[in-house]
């Protein structure tokens, strides 16, 4: 089962009242103004009832309409134009915006059939030329000395950047194993039992640590020492163990 | 050279060029005067029309560009394919048409003569290329200006913004 809801739309409270204005034939510059406020809240509830939000817009409009609605109770304003009393009307100010809005939607309108028109119209693009270039035309100019300029300006830009020159590759430490386990086992060999801090620097690398821990771990597995520590993160006590 | 041959240089350009050229930048690859080579083109546009060539010489401004007759879209559609024509909504096309009568204007004055905020529609039209910002007011706050571009003119198929009719047109004398 499918469900057709057809909802009208509105480019905004404006539109709405037009609308109703046109429905009721009615003349925009005598409003009634009972009758369209009226029917412009219920077009609300019913968008409400349809669970659509509805645009605060719509409400300042609602608004607006029981404002006018209830200075129409009131005896009439009036104000005094070239000596001559003149009575205002509350609904002139919406007369003139909704003359205005109307106004503007018949333009739109005009202008909707000449995009109609014109969308029609092909155009096109411009023409790829790039082929009919002559790549070696462009080098023409260029001599031997721009080219020693050039590089000349590169290299000044380069020292700019490099103001010392000294340049110098950092190379990765490398470590051995053995060499490691050799100097662990002669370390304990000469003491029977040291601390691994003793073993390392303090300005050891890190991949030093590294092969230093490894062979520490492949002399446990020979049983050549054995490692103990006082309590977590303590230094580690390395001891000869006896044959 | 006589103007039958310049003409059909004029011809050659806007060919390759494709897009909108100015009657001036033209003017300036032949040596000639602006003014002299703006009413070759003005009769070059008359003789496509008269000779009811396929292509015609579309004016704009000061920019010309060939295109082909809106009529004949019935045909053409049917070799290019794909081709996204996508209209503006009304909500664009009230903002545009407020733009259009009365720039330059602010988005407060759009917003205010449509009741409702108008900022999406605007975002659509500066990018569809139709309107631009035309400076700011000096107001408090100094808001953006906003006007129609030449595109606005290519678009609706005006030869310039004279031609938008009067708004006289639209209002409907109610007399009793």
């Amino acid at each position: 089962m499918s469900y057709n809801v057809s909802v009208e739309v509105f480019e905004g409270p404006l539109d709405l009242l037009l609308n109703l204005i046109d429905k009721n034939e009615i003349d925009i510059y005598d409003i009634p103004i009972n009758t369209v406020t009226e029917q412009f809240i219920d077009q609300l509830k019913k968008w409400e009832d349809m669970n659509l939000e509805v645009a605060s817009d719509f409400i300042i409009m609602a608004s607006t309409l029981l404002e006018i609605k209830s200075k129409l109770l009131l005896p009439n304003e009036t104000v005094i134009v070239d000596g001559e009393e003149v009575q205002v009307d509350p609904r002139e100010e919406l007369v003139k915006r909704l003359m205005e809005y109307k106004l503007y939607k018949e333009i739109s309108e005009n202008l909707k059939a000449s995009e109609e028109v014109y969308s029609k119209v092909y155009y096109k693009p411009q023409e790829d030329v790039s082929d009919f270039r002559d790549p070696f035309q462009e080098l023409s100019a260029v001599e031997l000395k721009d080219l020693v300029e050039t590089l000349e300006n590169i290299l000044q830009r380069h020292r700019y950047n490099n103001p010392q020159g000294n340049f110098f590759e950092i190379r990765r430490e490398e470590v051995s194993l053995e060499e490691c386990t050799r100097d662990i086992e002669s370390k304990v060999n000469a003491r029977d039992s040291i601390r691994f801090s003793d073993i390392i620097s303090t300005q050891a690398s890190r991949s030093r640590i590294i092969a230093y821990f490894l062979s520490l771990l492949e002399l446990m597995r020979t049983r050549f020492i054995s490692v103990r520590q006082d309590g977590s993160f303590s230094d580690l006590i390395i001891e000869k163990r006896g044959i | 050279m006589d103007n039958r041959e310049i003409k059909s240089i004029i011809e050659g350009l806007l060919f390759t060029f494709g897009e909108p050229i100015e009657s001036s930048e033209i003017a300036k690859v032949l040596d000639l005067p602006t003014k002299e080579v703006h009413s070759l083109l003005l009769e070059m546009k008359d003789e496509f029309d008269y000779n009811r060539r396929g292509i015609r010489i579309i004016r704009f401004n000061k920019s010309f560009q060939l295109g082909t007759r809106p009529d004949h879209h019935e045909w053409i559609k049917q070799v290019v394919q794909g081709r996204n024509t996508r209209s503006l909504s009304n909500a664009a096309l009230e903002t545009l048409s407020i733009v259009a009568y009365k720039q330059p204007v602010t988005k407060a004055d759009i917003d205010h003569i449509r009741g409702v905020k108008s900022d999406r529609s605007l975002e659509t039209l500066i990018g569809r290329r139709l309107v631009k910002e035309a400076g700011k007011l000096d107001k408090p706050g100094r808001p953006n200006l906003y006007g129609t571009t030449d595109e606005f003119l290519r678009y609706f198929g005006l030869e310039s913004l004279d031609e938008l009719p009067p708004v006289e047109d639209f209002t409907i004398e109610e007399e009793e």
